[in-house]
């Protein structure tokens, strides 16, 4: 069996496209292949895992002739998969599936796109519009299409060993308290760091690490895409505090962020795609949601804290606040996130001294 | 979108009819969402064979009344298997599922449908089945529901009322004479038909008795559907002398093609009736329907917009009921497309999925930490 899966493009989507890998990895043996259609980044998230036994990049946009659309058709050509399993929902990965020749081709009908596809799922939509709905469980359910019979797969990733030196060296040269002493925070803007819908004030961020510094002597560490540097380099000057650092200059990867969050104790994130490492990795997760829905991004970890605030207005889903306010964010308030924390750090104490 | 869940179906019962085919459909169309659905029912009986021909995997499975090989048979599967849900349907696996499941660690959460009205004994065992033994309850219409909370004492949050989804695509108005040309039916005769089981309790009689009585040459009764009392009804029609004016076809597959030669539906049940799948069937091939306000029919007929309620075994309101239907066309088109319009909306598959998914994923969601601000 040889499968060509369509992996998603952002960070956060490939980790609860995990849960599918894993299934399929079940369902079909270690015999099976399973080939992963993806951008060069995305495969830096499913390094280590195993689920995949082969990729194909593809950059549509990218400056690389060779990884656009025609180069791709050509080499799933050569491939000759018996499925393409589709994780992505663009009428451009369908028309690309069909291309392929695949005699089978499984994903989401959206619009036109169900024509191109042989195995299909309709999204939940009221009035023609979308209902929030888990990615992740949206996944699982095109693996289930395909036969799979285990349902509860968790996210799960891996690093190398190359990631947990680098990881070493930056508690190294940050002075950072090992044995999970540490917490891991992300301010990430959302969609790529192209956005400032989903971030938390630097202000409140800088604040609850100090307290947490303060309170348990424990280490934060501020995490950072390439362009959220300035941003995280903030939060660690605003607070001000020797435990409290940030990753802005060190040298970034995905494999990095991935073993920083394996590592620590705790992690405290806005609606991110890294947020998802911490139940890939069994770390206690305390997330901040603004503009966007909970549904989409739910993964069912029992050992994450949801805070959002209610608002008439939202969640807008919109990348920039449309009514200039942004008080789904700027009207969260320390105390509540730190009251989560705490409630977080108590049961990880009760759970060790078990 | 719920998560995909690992749903199982569990029948004991070796029938074959409405509540057997809800549950191939409703196996089927969650199978087609995406969630894990089998199917655990006696090797041989109809619904095995017909899961089978579909596709839907079936398990066979013994289910007997006090057998306690049955239930360790059971017992072994769920632990090997692990569903998150299990649909029971009748009073047999309902039993062995509510036991076999009592000891299992995580043990899969229990959703009992029941598919017919008749009351259900008050004697604790029944109330326990019902209320401690099944973790929801799933009625196939309102009334059903009100009964079993007012008279049967189950926790009304824990009922729930979802009519049979029937296929408005593939029962949908057809050319009329063109299938009766293809059935060997006559085109200059007015059609009255029912579409069924042969029960006693859907009452047959009653509607042999009202065409008997109308005593018009142009009428025909079409009787569609075999069971257990079919020589009963035969010899009935013989008695009356009625052969050229009733005509019993048994059995039949192609039944939207057998409604599409109707002119109107009639079903006079007396008992044992939830929301009846032949009259959704019926209203979504635009038909006007003649039938009783017993069990939930009236959640799906409502009198003198898609058809007529008369009193249940009572010949003389049926035989009235038919001649105001048959003496006036419009009448007949306007209660056939209201008909329609409300099997779409109300009684669709679709909608019916929706609400199953939803049960299924609410009764096995784990407890979730509440710490949410």
């Amino acid at each position: 069996m040889k499968i060509a899966i369509f992996i998603p493009n952002w960070i956060g989507d490939a980790v609860m496209a995990t849960p599918a890998l894993a299934a399929l990895r079940d369902h079909y043996g270690p015999d099976a292949e399973l080939v992963g259609v993806m951008r060069p980044y995305v495969a830096q998230v499913l390094d280590g895992t195993g689920f995949l036994n082969g990729q194909l990049f593809y950059d549509p946009r990218g400056s690389q002739p060779d990884l656009h659309s025609w180069s791709l058709v050509r080499r799933l050509r050569e491939l000759k998969p018996d499925v393409v399993l589709l994780l992505t929902n663009s009428a451009r990965t369908g028309l690309l599936a069909y291309l392929s020749g695949a005699p089978r081709r499984v994903g989401f009908a959206r619009g036109l796109r169900g024509w191109l596809l042989t195995d299909k799922l309709s999204m939940r939509t009221r009035l023609g519009k979308l209902l929030p709905q888990s990615a992740m469980d949206n996944y699982l359910r095109l693996a289930t299409l395909l036969g799979c019979k285990q349902l509860r797969h968790p996210p799960r990733l891996a690093t190398s060993a190359q990631d947990e030196a680098a990881a070493d060296g930056v508690w190294q040269r940050l002075s950072l308290p090992t044995g999970n002493r540490t917490v891991v925070f992300h301010n990430g803007g959302g969609w790529g760091g192209q956005a400032e819908a989903k971030a938390w004030p630097p202000e409140s961020f800088a604040e609850l690490a100090r307290r947490i510094a303060e309170q348990h002597g424990l280490g934060v560490l501020v995490l950072c895409g390439p362009a959220e540097r300035d941003m995280a380099a903030g939060i660690a000057a605003l607070a001000s505090h020797p435990l409290v650092q940030s990753l802005a200059k060190e040298s970034l990867s995905i494999g990095l962020s991935k073993a920083c969050v394996r590592r620590s104790r705790l992690m405290v994130s806005t609606d991110s795609g890294p947020r998802h490492f911490a139940h890939a990795f069994d770390v206690p997760l305390v997330t901040l949601y603004g503009a966007t829905h909970i549904a989409w991004g739910d993964t069912h970890y029992e050992r994450t804290i949801n805070l959002q605030h209610q608002l008439p207005c939202g969640p807008c889903m919109k990348r920039v606040c449309p009514l200039k306010h942004h008080r789904c964010m700027t009207e969260m308030t320390v105390d509540e996130v730190y009251q989560a924390v705490e409630a977080q750090l108590a049961q990880l104490a009760r759970s060790e001294a078990a | 979108m719920t998560r995909p869940l690992h749903i199982v179906h569990t029948e004991a019962s070796c029938g074959w009819g409405g509540q057997e085919i809800r549950i191939l459909n409703e196996a089927a169309g969650l199978l087609a969402r995406g969630h894990r659905v089998e199917l655990l029912t006696p090797g041989g009986i109809p619904i095995f064979e017909e899961a089978r021909r579909r596709g839907i995997p079936v398990v066979p499975m013994k289910m007997g009344r006090r057998s306690l090989k049955g239930m360790r048979g059971m017992r072994r599967w769920l632990n090997a298997n692990r569903p998150d849900v299990l649909n029971t349907h009748s009073s047999t696996d309902s039993w062995l599922a509510a036991v076999a499941t009592r000891l299992l660690p995580n043990r899969p959460r229990i959703v009992r449908t029941r598919h017919i009205s008749a009351a259900i004994s008050r004697d604790p065992l029944s109330r326990w089945l019902y209320s401690r033994g099944a973790d929801r309850v799933v009625t196939t219409g309102e009334r059903l529901r009100q009964t079993l909370i007012n008279d049967n004492g189950v926790p009304a949050e824990r009922v729930i009322s979802v009519p049979t989804g029937v296929d408005t695509q593939l029962f949908a108005p057809g050319d009329r004479d063109a299938s009766r040309r293809r059935l060997g039916l006559p085109l200059d005769k007015s059609i009255v038909g029912i579409v069924s089981t042969v029960r006693t309790w859907k009452g047959h009689r009653y509607l042999i008795d009202a065409i008997h009585q109308l005593n018009r040459p142009d009428v025909l009764l079409l009787i569609v559907g075999h069971g257990p009392i079919h020589d009963v009804v035969t010899a009935h029609i013989a008695g009356l002398n009625m052969g050229d004016r009733a005509l019993m076809v048994g059995q039949q597959l192609n039944v939207p093609e057998w409604l599409a030669a109707m002119d109107i539906f009639a079903m006079p049940s007396y008992a044992n009736e939830g929301v009846p799948q032949a009259i959704v069937q019926a209203m979504s091939c635009r038909l006007p329907v003649i039938s009783t306000p017993i069990g939930a029919i009236a959640e799906a007929v409502v009198h003198e917009q898609t058809g007529l309620l008369v009193p249940p075994r009572e010949v003389p309101p049926l035989a009235a009921a038919l001649a105001t239907l048959l003496d006036n066309w419009e009448l007949r088109q306007q209660y056939a497309q209201a008909g329609r319009d409300r099997a779409v909306a109300k009684f669709g598959i679709e909608a019916m999925l929706d609400k199953m998914e939803q049960i299924f994923d609410e009764v096995s969601r784990p407890a979730v930490r509440s710490l949410a601000a």
